[in-house]
């Protein structure tokens, strides 16, 4: 490789040797993907590109679901919608067993689309109009209810109805964790969710099927799982007891952490968040230990998303500029910037050069293509020389990125698919002026 | 040490309790069945046929019929005035001996009045005798056979050989005069010319079939042995086995023949060979070369026994066979592991042939039930890095043991570089009690080893035993000292967490060992017993076992039941099932002995086995449910009811959906064949069958598994005669969670809908 001159900088040498927190100073190269060179991914799709890899998906996912199976006796994952939507993925989730979790109509139909029978939906959220209600009923999905006021639509869509219900509610309590998510769903100490079960237990048409809450976000803590599991096993066994009925399933929701480290945090999140048979022990210990009868135990039903799928999404994408700030600071600019990645708001992404020409280590902010102030990927990494048109690999994104990103300024880029055969599919298109053109109404026109 | 015979305890009862609530009254009907089968339950039978003419054999000489009639009469009175199980005196078990000493009696005496008193009061002996000698045997599980008739016909030919007022009869040695009497010179003349006819050797095999019911002659043993060919082809078959091999020996050791031919000795082959070979044990190749083995014994016994009783004058009638099948069922007890030939029958059916029929299956389809079921000990898919007899620990006392382990998806044990033990995917997993039991073992409080480390001091590291019923343990081994939920003492359920996996004692890396065993002491000698109701997957290939023993490198997991099925299948004693059958265009066509509607009761008998009672026909069909599985165990009765189709249709339900896998079963043939189309596979039924049926059955969809309302079967029955198909029928079954809801047949002729409409 030819040499390159590059300004003169006095740094402290540090290359080899460990941080105060034990951490190597060392920077390591991501050349390829599943065996795919990066640079041969950007030739054939084009930089930026997200890449996710569905043998990571499964891997993931089998690691998961034995870290419960081998637990407790029924497990049933639902893959969450909201996390990553792409139809390519979701059927990934299908193929291997999982049932979806909606949020919205929008979700709903990608499922149904997808194939996902009515009875394998779990529709959450609090947004659920009348009408959604009427076609989650019509279709026999599980109807997560969030708050009354939804309960007293339910109730007046069932007047019409048919069928009966499969419903749930989703249950908000104190964990010890903070923030306590107390927006959704009805709350455990003040008593409200017990109100809202007896209230759909007087209703005819509704089945309560199961109950379901989802603590929080990237929960580090595995003992909030345990505290939320007893409390459902205790309604569980209220239930029993009151009206002498056995519900079906408890359903934990997600909030699993990925391995990503968040902004602010000390340690890597790959040294700190739990594994997944962190979260199973935790879960599975309290409800099999509640006095719910061991051979009549509940399906355990798990709507985590990031933590199954964060690791299999990359972004690639290349240099576009080195630059000095004022304060003689190295700066980069890429070609992929937060319009691409919304979790670079909470997250330091890690992000690792093709090749590295040198050891070199820098303070380097990393900065997006917008041309908006807020787009910086990160604002100080300890990172080698990079030269313009170096390609970069940015690790865990798989989650959110795809479904939050924005439209802003420029297009979405495309999204491939490396499959387990190691071939590459393009399984979403770039964005084009055609995007638009078909979206925005020319009918009115100022001129 | 618990003695691990065949255990079969299925739902059978040998004989029709038409009207049991009628408590001390003597019903008639059940007072005529004692009598007639006290005849043949000395061929340990209940066949009418064979009762017939084995009264009518007892009648050749009047007065030995009517003694013996008078003996039974006598027996049964008592039993009945004790008011002994009914079902036992039906069935005719206090009947029989008196019976034989009526008969003997009977012989030896000419008629007279005091004669008739000395039988009362002999058979009033025989059946004191009869209950003392049970009472002894009773606790070794053996059955009483005619050791009372010996005893007491001993006692009384000892005790009468004084009595002046009793003249000694010459019957039994004229064997003339005694045809005389029945048909006058005609009959003489024409006994004289079967007689001469056939060979000396076969005769003499009549005479002694004739000699069981003390009638020396070939006519009662021609009748006899047509009422035993009737009955069982394999009886008879057993019967010509067992009398011409005893010849062949009288030949090899030189022995007179004539010694057979007059005396009441010949009978012995003929009973041993039947009991052995196809009564007390399920018949089979090895039952018949087992008959063959004690002929010998029987020809010591017997000679030996007429030269010691001969001292006071007494014949040793049936002594050789009593002894023989005594000492012979007896010894086969004293087995130390599972048998794998000679299965003793528990439960008797009507004939040997059923037997064979019924427990061929048996064998195959629930070796350990009756004793009971060990699970996995652990919840999801485990692989076995070691199995019975492994390369490695699983040697000598200890081979039947397993290793358990969990195989990630690089199909290492264990991810990063698995330097310690939370690398390892099984560690920190939990352990579940593998069936109901008491903790009657624990050793905590071992440390963990580092990985590649052993603990040879403490071999089995920190470990369990849970003695499920007396003589019957499991062992978990190598867990985490800390995780030790249980107390010696504690009662645990099945599929409770017990533990966690670690890696203690004699582990180099986290595993789980475990072990069935007889003593509920740590490392005990293994017992090479079968795990139950589990899957097992090649790749994407899973497969149901209702039990078995896995091997090194299977991977498996258990079954979860599905409560929907588990429901539908759950029949308790007392309900009551409709159902209605809807003919396609109301054309009956091959179902139009069926009527419209039947409903079927389920019972419950003292033993708790369970079947169902169809009203109309009174046919039963006995099932078993373990909550895991479900099937029909036997079918008894009128074929002609919807039961019969029920009962085919459904006749070995797995009950966790799976639509992975297939349930298959054999169908004992004689529930699809007629007894004349089995005549010939009856005979060779031990060895080889050309009559087949099987049973298929799969899971075809299920709406919701969470909260299933619909689940939908198909099951098909198959019979063949080698590669022809005889019967094919087909069903379509659907289950809500009301139960069964319909099941539709498909024959290759006609179909018909069968909807359950309530109670």
């Amino acid at each position: 490789m030819k040499r390159i001159y590059e300004k003169p900088v006095i740094s402290k040498i540090n290359a080899g040797m460990p941080d105060k927190f034990g951490m190597s100073n060392k920077m390591r190269e991501v050349s390829q993907i599943d065996n795919i060179n990066v640079e041969d991914i950007t030739a054939e799709y084009g930089s930026p590109a997200f890449v996710v890899s569905e043998k990571t998906i499964r891997d993931t996912y089998k690691d998961a679901h034995r870290a419960f199976a081998t637990r407790y006796p029924k497990v049933q994952f639902a893959w969450s919608y909201k996390t990553n939507y792409l139809d390519a993925v979701c059927n990934i989730y299908h193929d291997l067993g999982s049932w979806a979790e909606v949020v919205s109509m929008f979700e709903y139909e990608k499922a149904i689309n997808n194939g996902v029978p009515g009875k394998k939906i779990i529709f959450n959220g609090p947004d659920k109009s009348k009408e959604d209600l009427k076609i989650a009923v019509d279709n026999g999905s599980y109807i997560h209810i969030d708050h009354f006021d939804e309960f007293y639509n339910l109730v007046e869509v069932l007047q019409d109805s048919e069928k009966k219900a499969k419903v749930a509610i989703r249950i908000n309590m104190d964990t010890g964790i903070y923030p306590q998510w107390d927006r959704f769903g009805f709350n455990y100490e003040n008593g409200e969710a017990w109100t809202a079960i007896t209230r759909i237990m007087m209703q005819d048409k509704m089945q309560l099927a199961g109950l379901h809450t989802h603590i929080g976000t990237y929960i580090m803590t595995p003992s909030a799982y345990s505290l939320a599991a007893a409390k459902l096993s205790q309604l569980f066994l209220d239930i029993q007891a009151k009206f002498n009925h056995t519900l079906s399933y408890i359903d934990m929701g997600g909030g699993f952490a990925s391995k990503n480290t968040l902004k602010g945090a000390y340690l890597p999140g790959k040294d700190t968040c739990p594994t997944f048979n962190q979260y199973a022990d935790a879960i599975t210990t309290a409800i099999i230990s509640s006095g719910i009868d061991i051979n009549h135990l509940p399906t355990l039903i798990l709507e985590t998303g990031r933590a199954m799928i964060d690791d299999a999404g990359y972004l690639i994408g290349q240099v576009i500029a080195n630059k000095r700030l004022s304060s003689g600071r190295r700066s980069i600019v890429l070609d992929m910037g937060i319009n691409n990645l919304f979790t670079s708001f909470w997250y330091n992404h890690d992000i690792y050069p093709a090749h590295i020409r040198s050891q070199a280590l820098e303070d380097t902010a990393i900065y997006g293509p917008l041309c908006m102030n807020i787009d910086c990927i990160r604002e100080a990494i300890q990172f080698p020389p990079v030269e313009l048109g170096d390609h970069l690999v940015l690790e865990r994104v798989g989650a959110y990125n795809m479904t939050q990103w924005m439209q802003f300024i420029t297009y979405r880029p495309n999204i491939v698919l490396i499959d387990t055969e190691k071939k590459m599919h393009l399984i979403r298109k770039k964005e084009n002026m055609d995007t638009f053109k078909t979206q925005e109404d020319t009918a009115y026109n100022a001129q | 040490m618990r003695q691990f015979m065949l255990d079969l305890t299925l739902g059978f009862e040998t004989l029709k309790k038409k009207q049991p609530m009628q408590a001390l009254s003597i019903n008639k009907k059940q007072l005529l069945n004692a009598i007639l089968n006290s005849y043949s339950q000395i061929f340990f039978s209940t066949n009418r046929t064979l009762s017939v003419l084995l009264i009518l054999v007892s009648f050749f000489d009047v007065i030995t019929g009517l003694s013996g009639l008078l003996a039974i009469i006598t027996g049964l009175a008592l039993a009945y005035v004790m008011e002994i199980d009914k079902s036992s005196i039906e069935n005719g078990l206090y009947g029989f001996n008196n019976l034989l000493v009526g008969l003997g009696l009977g012989l030896f005496y000419e008629f007279s009045l005091p004669l008739m008193v000395i039988v009362v009061f002999a058979s009033l002996l025989t059946s004191f005798i009869t209950f003392g000698i049970q009472g002894i045997l009773l606790k070794y599980k053996l059955p009483y056979l005619s050791i009372p008739f010996l005893i007491a016909l001993w006692i009384t030919l000892v005790a009468t050989g004084s009595f002046s007022a009793l003249g000694l009869s010459a019957k039994g040695i004229y064997t003339y005069n005694e045809v005389f009497a029945i048909g006058g010179i005609k009959l003489v003349n024409l006994y004289n010319t079967i007689d001469n006819a056939i060979p000396q050797v076969i005769s003499t095999y009549f005479k002694s079939l004739g000699a069981i019911f003390f009638q020396y002659n070939v006519i009662a043993g021609v009748v006899i042995s047509i009422g035993l060919l009737i009955y069982s082809r394999i009886m008879f078959s057993l019967s010509l086995i067992g009398y011409f091999f005893a010849v062949l020996i009288y030949k090899f050791f030189g022995i007179d023949i004539n010694t057979l031919s007059y005396s009441y000795i010949g009978f012995n082959y003929i009973l041993s060979s039947i009991a052995i070979g196809g009564y007390f044990l399920q018949p089979s190749r090895y039952t018949y070369l087992a008959a063959l083995l004690v002929i010998p014994i029987v020809i010591l016994l017997s000679f030996s026994a007429e030269v010691i009783l001969g001292t006071y004058y007494l014949p040793a009638y049936s002594l050789p066979f009593n002894m023989i099948v005594l000492l012979f069922i007896y010894t086969l007890r004293f087995r130390t592991n599972r048998p794998k030939h000679l299965h003793e029958i528990i439960v008797q059916q009507e004939t040997p042939e059923k037997n064979v029929y019924l427990l061929k299956n048996y064998v195959n389809r629930m070796r350990a039930y009756g004793i009971m079921n060990i699970s996995l000990p652990v919840m999801g898919e485990w692989n076995i890095n070691q199995g019975h007899s492994g390369k490695i620990t699983h040697k000598g006392d200890w081979r039947h043991a397993f290793d358990f382990v969990i195989i990630g998806n690089d199909g290492k044990e264990f991810q990063n570089e698995g330097y310690v033990c939370e690398d390892y995917y099984c560690y920190d997993k939990s352990v579940l009690a593998a069936a109901d039991g008491y903790v009657v073992e624990i050793n905590k409080g071992i440390k963990e080893n580092l990985i590649g480390d052993m603990d040879i001091n403490h071999n089995w590291g920190n470990s369990i035993v849970i003695q499920h019923i007396l003589g019957l343990c499991t062992q978990v081994s190598h867990l985490q000292s800390n995780s030790i939920n249980v107390k010696v003492g504690d009662f645990v359920q099945k599929g409770q967490v017990i533990a966690k996996v670690g890696n203690s004692g004699r582990s180099p890396y986290p595993h789980l060992h475990f072990q069935v065993q007889s003593a509920p002491h740590i490392g005990a000698t293994t017992l090479d017993y079968p795990l139950c109701n589990y899957l097992s997957r090649e790749k994407t290939h899973v497969r149901y076992h209702a039990h078995g023993i896995p091997q090194t490198n299977e991977k498996i997991s258990n079954v979860v039941s599905t409560p929907i099925i588990a429901n539908a299948f759950n029949f308790l004693p007392g309900q009551r099932y409709t159902f209605q059958l809807d003919f396609e265009d109301n054309d009956c066509k091959e179902f139009c002995h069926l009527d419209k509607e039947y409903s079927f009761v389920v019972h419950s008998d003292i033993y708790k086995n369970t079947y169902f009672l169809c009203e109309k026909t009174q046919a039963k069909a006995w099932f078993f449910s373990d909550g895991q599985v479900f099937y029909f165990s036997n079918y008894q009765g009128n074929k002609n009811s919807f039961l019969y189709y029920f009962m085919l249709a459904l006749f070995k339900v797995e009950l966790g959906f799976s639509d992975e896998i297939v349930i298959k079963d054999q169908v004992p043939p004689h529930f699809l064949y007629s007894k004349r189309k089995l005549f010939f596979q009856d005979f060779i039924a031990p060895f080889h069958h050309y009559l087949n049926a099987t049973f298929k059955l799969e899971f075809v969809s299920i709406d919701d598994e969470m909260a299933p309302e619909e689940v939908r079967m198909k099951s098909q029955i198959l019979a063949s005669n080698n590669m022809h198909t005889d019967k094919l029928l087909k069903h379509d079954i659907k289950l809500t969670d009301k139960g069964i809801d319909y099941i539709q047949l498909k024959s290759e002729k006609g179909s018909f809908m069968a909807t359950h409409i309530g109670s």
